[in-house]
């Protein structure tokens, strides 16, 4: 602005000033951290106390992931926790749903989350050289730890009075070496810092030493603090303090030094291996004394051996031995195909499983190395935990992995392919459709499918199919005599059909109980089909009744008379076609999924009809829903799930030998069409009345302002309340195990009771914990998908 | 004319021919309403014929295995003990009393499930809308992992890893305060009189806010000095002549020393020469044995919280004979309180003055517990064994009760004609004094019925139900809060947990069971409650609070008067849902061995073999807690939503 007044003396700058960096404080990162970190002393608080509170947790679960936690009990439980104890050789059957389903979910990725892609690769190409590229390169380069043990008579020390095994079983593969030394352990230090596979003889040993340095330690300190105490100006210790303390340091008891206790490793050990069956020597024996200090064997072929390590008599020294390729044991059963177990012994290192059967010495099984008291004890280095848990598990399921992996991008390939051929709506159709399909797949490939459920199967769909050719003979005759006596022959004939048809050949099943109750939707669906009497199109409907009547005759009688011929009656068809599984088998993962995947495919149409009938204008239908609505909701999980165990068998005498699964089913929907039924009333309430009354304009009848207008707006409306819904029944089905059923949950406490994993319930924790979370994030995360594409991110006004 | 319209009246009589009775039928059942009756009819007798079937099937099988569902077997023996119950149950109780002890121990869970989980969620959900991006980050990070897995992972986790893993053992207890000697160094003292005689100062001076904060570094500075070098006469002179340099520097360098920091020099200085003085004096006073050793003063701590596997172990609050006298007062003055609030609530209704209605009420209630516990501790004795006073807490209890129902129930916002709002009060005035009216025969008649008894004889207490001398308690160091209570005249005595073995010899214990389950529930439903917090404040436009500003409103007047009404509208419906979801999943207890009213359900009919009458009695439990926790939502939720045509 220039003055009038006054001549300005200052200079004008005719061109742009020079170009400045920007002040660093108030750009990028730095002024980030100060705007977001450390703008106030209140935040300077926060910030510290929050990098020490998460630098806390970070560091104390990595010290115990790879320190002190037992992995194996999740490497050699791992089908348990995946399908319980579903049939092994039906085992390619869930492999073979898993992989299908891979394959689908690839379609879907590509069609709906292409962008994603970039995301996705990046995570598949470092799981594949997680997978693939660590574990080799893990193996080759470091080593399995040495097993200790001990070697001597009896010992005392402490409160531990034991006698090393002079002969433990072992098994081995052939070309295999077996170096034994004495281990290089002088004082009681180094015996506490062993840590690696020892006998429970050592770890006694080891863990008397561990409490000497702590009694030490305990005394000095306690000396320390009666001491200072004395010396202070101000007491520092209360009286009743002060003689508590005097009374712990009388009462301490510190044994002496371990190692010269048990004179350690200064006597001769003999050493020999014994070939299993014929308990005769393969080489002949070495002593380890001052001259020799390593053995070497050579295992001549696979099976079981037994090593003999020995002092002279009456030596009162204590050895301990460092034995490279001998590594603990786990002996499971299995049911053989004759009847009777057979015991599988697993070398736990590497998996070489063999069931040769275990030397016998007098009648009696010989003790082996058993990974019950061979534990790995010790605190665990970081390439000892990659060496003996991480890799070797990653190794054996890497293929798994591999081949869904590959699956997916098959599927995603197809997807591309159906895209350019088919264009983009035809294609999310065929993926919407392919999706809902792998429900069906999974249940047909985890239940089984035989000739009784094929024609329960035909009975149902023809039933169905009758429903519609209802309403189409409502559309072409209306509401006349002919329309109602056909009407009313079709219904005598499906109610008919299990009867007359069915029964005589393979009994009554429970599926065409359907058929009982025909009557009153037929009626309903006829009625519907005359409100469009005179408006469709007669030979439309003359065409679509013709073909709707022989689709409902051929799915009754079709089926049957093909089964009647190929086969005999009355016969045993459990294992034809899909050998059915007992359900009463199924447990872990498999559970899981099948009760989250089938309890919202059912009870979602359930908790829509019950929606629409608590909106009805009728007061019997209306305060019927509400009553049913309000009562489930009011009750916790476990009491319906309760209620579905203990009264379904008591409804009928047929229903007795419903296995609790499919109780835990039944009561799993009931209980979540409820909730569902009230987050659907929320959308119902939210749509503006003049949707309706516009419908009504147009001419539309009731039901068909319902299907058409009102359901698909409410429904796209609650869309996140209905996920959210999902996500809660997918982590409620863990409830199941309060009711006697063992699934994801419920397999931890098994684990713990088994003595070789006994104390491993925090690495169970953590592992369901882990798979729990990802599958609900990834639901929730597909809600917020869904949520975005939904009708509000279209409307502009 | 007249043949045409003849012909009219024909052509009409055409159109429109008579029915028959077979369209008069036909026509009947085209009818709406008639289609909607016959629909729900059908529906009606389609139901009723589905329950019957039900039950008479349910009803027969059980027959024929031989049991008979009634509801007698509620007076029979129970047979079983539980952990943890009160003290007049046993095994011979019945099995009606176990399922009490049952309904005892979920609202045991549940009541303090929901103060607490509500206090920690709005806690969580401030910190989710925290401006600190690592606070904000972190605590989305603790909800989403609370919320996506399950409860019953979690509840595992808390009892058999935390209560019985992580815990210390039996004997080695965590205690709180640790026990030892808690030492407050005299010296201490200093730094609030100088802050507050700077502060003082500086209210007329203005450049004195940089000696304040200089203060405050040099007191620090000295501290830590005192912290890693210990405590010694010398250092504090050598502190002190620091002091002095300092403060010169500050005080006359003006060129040398940046304005900025001419009163942090002048600050520090004088709370090192200070500190010198100060020491100085104290050491004087030491050794003339005014004071205790070494300038500071010492009292022996006792720890008053155990935490162990086997129990959790907290003071407990014994009653003595004046108690109901004092209790007595309390009500009395909470009855004034309420009475003083709705008047002022209505002086500000009427004139728009700012009167503190919340501090009057809660000095009155403060007030009176005060000279009611100096009345209480000095009384007479006669006063304080009269029965009068449990008569006086009903009649409280009772005028309290109302005044707020009434409170409650008169809000316009209800909803509720006139005349539907005045049979309420009728009714619920009729309730309370009939039930006061019912409490206070009842009290009177126990009056009548055992007249009080004999006090012990001076010097005794009762232990066991005999009477013991105190001295020899005294001797022995069994002086314990429940015999103190016998004897002292206050309202209450606190007892401390004391250890003697295994056992704790007063206190209240709690067993890790009710520990793990609380613990769980209140964790996993703060998250939940975090959330909805988070939404509803975030549901306010950021509008109101720029207009609050605007208005010249600070920052606790925009909460309490702008952003807090509006948020609360959001919150409070899926609060209330939260609430409902705690109480049913305190029935989880059966996974973690706790006796609440699910488990102890399961075994009254697993022994007795009645399984629906059980079932039945469980249901009805858990509906009626879930309708009375809807109720309560409800009415607290009308309080707060828009008040709509």
């Amino acid at each position: 602005m220039t003055d009038n007044y006054t001549e300005s003396k200052t200079a004008v700058y005719y061109d742009a000033p020079p170009a400045r960096p920007a002040p660093v404080n108030q750009t990028g990162t730095i002024a980030w951290v100060r705007n977001n970190l450390i703008k106030t002393p209140t935040d300077i608080f926060l910030t510290t106390l929050s990098i020490f509170v998460v630098a806390y947790l970070v560091i104390t679960f990595y010290q115990w992931a790879t320190q002190s936690a037992n992995w194996w009990a999740i490497g050699f439980n791992i089908r348990q926790y995946m399908m319980g104890g579903y049939e092994q050789d039906l085992e390619w059957r869930l492999v073979f749903a898993v992989v299908g389903t891979a394959f689908l979910c690839g379609i879907g990725i590509y069609v709906w989350l292409k962008h994603l892609s970039r995301v996705l690769i990046l995570l598949t190409i470092a799981l594949v050289v997680v997978l693939f590229a660590i574990p080799p390169l893990v193996l080759s380069t470091i080593s399995l730890p040495n097993t200790y043990m001990m070697a001597g008579n009896a010992f005392s020390v402490g409160n531990v009075n034991d006698t090393p095994r002079p002969e433990v079983a072992f098994i081995a593969k052939k070309d295999e070496n077996i170096v034994i030394s004495k281990a290089n352990i002088t004082n009681d230090t180094e015996l506490v810092n062993i840590a690696s596979f020892m006998d429970r003889q050592l770890s006694s040993v080891r863990s008397t030493t561990a409490d000497r340095f702590v009694a030490l330690a305990q005394q000095a300190d306690l000396q320390a603090q009666l001491d200072n105490n004395a010396t202070a100006a101000i007491p520092l210790l209360t009286e009743a303090q002060k003689t508590r303390l005097e009374a712990d340091l009388t009462r301490l008891n510190v044994i002496p030094s371990v190692t010269e206790t048990l004179a350690l490793n200064q006597a001769d050990v003999t050493i020999e291996i014994l070939d299993g069956t014929t308990f005769e020597p393969i080489k002949e024996a070495a002593i380890l004394n001052e001259s020799r200090e390593t053995a070497t064997f050579t295992i001549p072929q696979d099976g079981w051996y037994i090593l003999r390590k020995t002092t002279s008599e009456g030596e009162t020294s204590m050895s301990i031995l460092s034995i490279d390729g001998i590594y603990p044991i786990l002996r499971t059963s299995r049911l053989q195909a004759g009847g009777g177990f057979v015991s599988n012994y697993v070398r736990m290192t590497d998996e070489y499983r063999t069931e040769a059967p275990i030397p016998r010495v007098g009648g009696v099984d010989m003790p082996f190395i058993v990974i019950n008291e061979n534990q790995y004890r010790g605190d665990r280095p970081l390439d000892a935990y990659l060496r003996v848990y991480l890799s070797p598990f990653l190794q054996r399921h890497a293929p798994n992995l591999g081949i869904l992996i590959t699956f997916i991008a098959l599927g995603y390939a197809l997807g591309s392919l159906l895209m350019r051929f088919l264009g983009k709506k035809d294609t999310q159709t065929f993926a919407s459709y392919a999706l809902m399909s792998s429900t069906v797949l999974i249940w047909v490939m985890a239940a089984g499918f035989s000739i009784p459920e094929m024609l329960n199967l035909s009975l149902l769909f023809g039933a169905v199919a009758f429903l519609s050719v209802a309403s189409r003979i409502g559309a072409k005759f209306g509401r006349s005599l002919i329309g109602f006596g056909l009407l009313i022959a079709g219904i005598a004939l499906t109610m008919a059909m299990p009867f007359v048809v069915f029964q005589p050949h393979y009994g009554f099943g429970i599926l065409p109980v359907v058929n009982l109750f025909i009557a009153l939707p037929a009626f309903i669906s006829f009625w519907i089909g005359t409100s469009s009497y005179g408006i469709a199109d007669d030979a439309e409907e003359t065409r679509a009744v013709i073909v709707g009547s022989l689709v409902t005759l051929l799915s009754f009688f079709l089926p049957l008379v093909l089964a009647s011929t190929v086969l005999p009656v009355n016969g045993d068809y459990s294992s034809w076609f899909l050998r059915l599984s007992d359900q009463r088998n199924w447990g872990g993962f498999l559970l899981t999924i099948i009760l989250t995947l089938y309890g919202i495919v059912a009870s979602f149409p359930i908790g829509v009809l019950l929606a629409l009938g608590r909106k009805s204008a009728l007061p019997a239908v209306k305060y019927g829903c509400t009553l049913y609505i309000e009562l489930v909701r009011g009750s916790p999980f476990i009491t319906v799930l309760f209620f579905g165990q203990l009264f379904i068998p008591l409804i009928d005498p047929t229903l007795a030998t419903v296995p609790g699964t499919i109780r835990a089913l039944v009561a799993t929907i009931a209980f979540s069409a409820a909730y569902l039924a009230e987050n659907v009333r929320g959308g119902l309430q939210a749509l503006p009345p003049g949707q309706m009354e516009a419908g009504k304009a147009l001419g539309l009848s009731g039901w068909q302002v319902t299907y058409f207008i009102t359901l698909p707006q409410a429904l796209r409306t609650v869309i996140p309340a209905l996920v959210g819904q999902f996500i809660s029944l997918f982590k409620d089905t863990s409830l199941v195990l309060i009711v006697g059923l063992i699934d994801l949950t419920g397999y931890v406490n098994s684990m713990v009771v088994q003595p070789e994993f006994t104390g491993t319930r925090r690495e169970g924790l953590m592992f369901i914990s882990i798979l729990y979370f990802v599958f609900s994030y990834v639901m929730s995360y597909v809600s917020r998908l869904l949520e975005r594409s939904g009708s509000g991110s279209v409307r502009r006004i | 004319m007249v043949k045409n319209t003849m012909m009219e009246l024909d052509r009409n009589q055409a159109i429109r021919p008579p029915l028959s009775l077979f369209q008069k039928v036909l026509s009947f059942f085209r009818d709406v309403r008639v289609i909607q009756a016959i629909t729900q009819i059908i529906f009606t007798v389609a139901f009723f014929t589905a329950v019957y079937t039900l039950s008479t099937n349910v009803y027969n099988s059980l027959i024929a295995q031989g049991s008979i569902p009634s509801f007698s077997f509620l007076s029979s023996r129970a047979g079983f003990d539980l952990l943890e119950t009160p003290e007049w149950y046993s095994a011979e109780s019945t099995y009606s009393q176990a399922l009490q002890v049952g309904i005892i121990n979920t609202l045991r869970v549940v009541v303090i499930g929901l103060v607490l989980s509500t206090i920690l969620g709005v806690l969580t959900g401030i910190a989710l809308l925290s401006r600190n991006w690592l606070v904000r980050n972190l605590s989305s990070a603790y909800v989403e992992i609370l919320r996506n897995t399950p409860l019953l992972v979690q509840l595992i986790f808390w009892y058999y890893v935390f209560m019985l893993e992580v815990l210390p053992r039996d004997g080695d207890d965590l205690t709180f305060p640790a026990e030892g000697i808690a030492v407050f160094p005299l010296r201490v003292i200093l730094y609030p009189v100088l802050w507050l005689i700077i502060w003082a100062l500086s209210r007329q001076r203005h450049t004195l806010k940089g000696i304040l904060t200089g203060a405050l570094y040099g007191a620090v500075l000295i501290e830590l000095v005192q912290l890693l070098l210990g405590y010694s006469p010398l250092l504090f002179v050598g502190v002190g002549l620091v002091g002095v340099v300092v403060f010169a520097i500050g005080f006359t360098q003006q060129k040398a020393v940046p304005s900025v920091m001419h009163g942090a020099f002048v600050g520090a200085g004088l709370v090192a020469v200070g500190q010198m003085a100060l020491v100085a004096l104290l050491g004087t006073l030491t050794n003339a044995e005014i004071i205790a050793a070494d300038g500071a003063l010492w009292t022996p701590v006792y720890s008053v919280l155990y935490l162990s596997r086997k129990a959790v172990a907290i003071p407990e609050l014994i009653q003595t004979v004046s108690f109901n006298f004092w209790f007595a007062i309390v009500v009395l003055s909470a009855a004034v309180a309420a009475g003083t609030f709705v008047y002022f609530s209505g002086v500000i209704e009427r004139t728009g003055r700012n009167i503190p209605r919340f501090l009057i009420a809660a000095g009155i209630v403060l007030v009176g517990m005060l000279f009611g516990w100096i009345f209480a501790s000095n009384a007479p004795d006669t006063l304080l064994a009269s029965p009068i006073w449990s008569i006086i807490t009903t009649l409280g209890y009772g005028v309290l009760l109302i005044v707020v129902l009434f409170t409650i129930v008169d809000q316009a916002s209800l909803r509720m004609t006139k005349g539907l709002s005045r049979l309420i009060r009728i009714g619920l005035m009729v309730a309370v004094v009939g039930g006061g009216s019912l409490l206070l025969l009842q009290q009177v008649q126990a009056v009548l019925a055992n007249p009080v008894p004999n006090t012990l004889e001076e010097g005794f207490v009762l232990e066991n139900n005999r009477p013991v001398e105190i001295t020899e308690l005294q001797e022995s160091g069994r002086f314990l809060a429940r015999h103190e209570a016998q004897v002292s005249q206050q309202p209450l005595v606190v007892g401390i947990p004391i250890k003697r073995g295994t056992r704790f010899q007063q206190g209240v214990t709690l067993s890790p069971e009710y520990l793990a389950l609380t613990l769980g529930l209140i964790i996993y439903t703060s998250a939940f409650i975090g959330e909805i917090v988070r939404a509803g404040i975030q549901a306010v436009s950021f509008g109101q609070f720029e207009a609050a500003r605007a208005l010249g409103l600070n920052g606790s007047q925009t909460l309490q008067m702008i952003i807090l009404p509006q948020a609360l509208r959001v919150i409070i419906p899926p609060l209330g849902n939260q609430y409902l979801n705690l109480a049913k999943n305190s029935s989880l207890a059966s996974a973690i061995a706790f006796a609440d009213v699910y488990s102890i359900g399961q075994t009254v009919m697993n022994q007795s073999g009645q399984s629906i009458p059980g079932f039945f009695l469980i249901l009805i439990t858990y509906l009626i807690m879930s309708l009375i926790i809807a109720l309560l939502m409800n009415v607290v939720n009308s309080r707060f939503q828009l008040v709509t045509r």
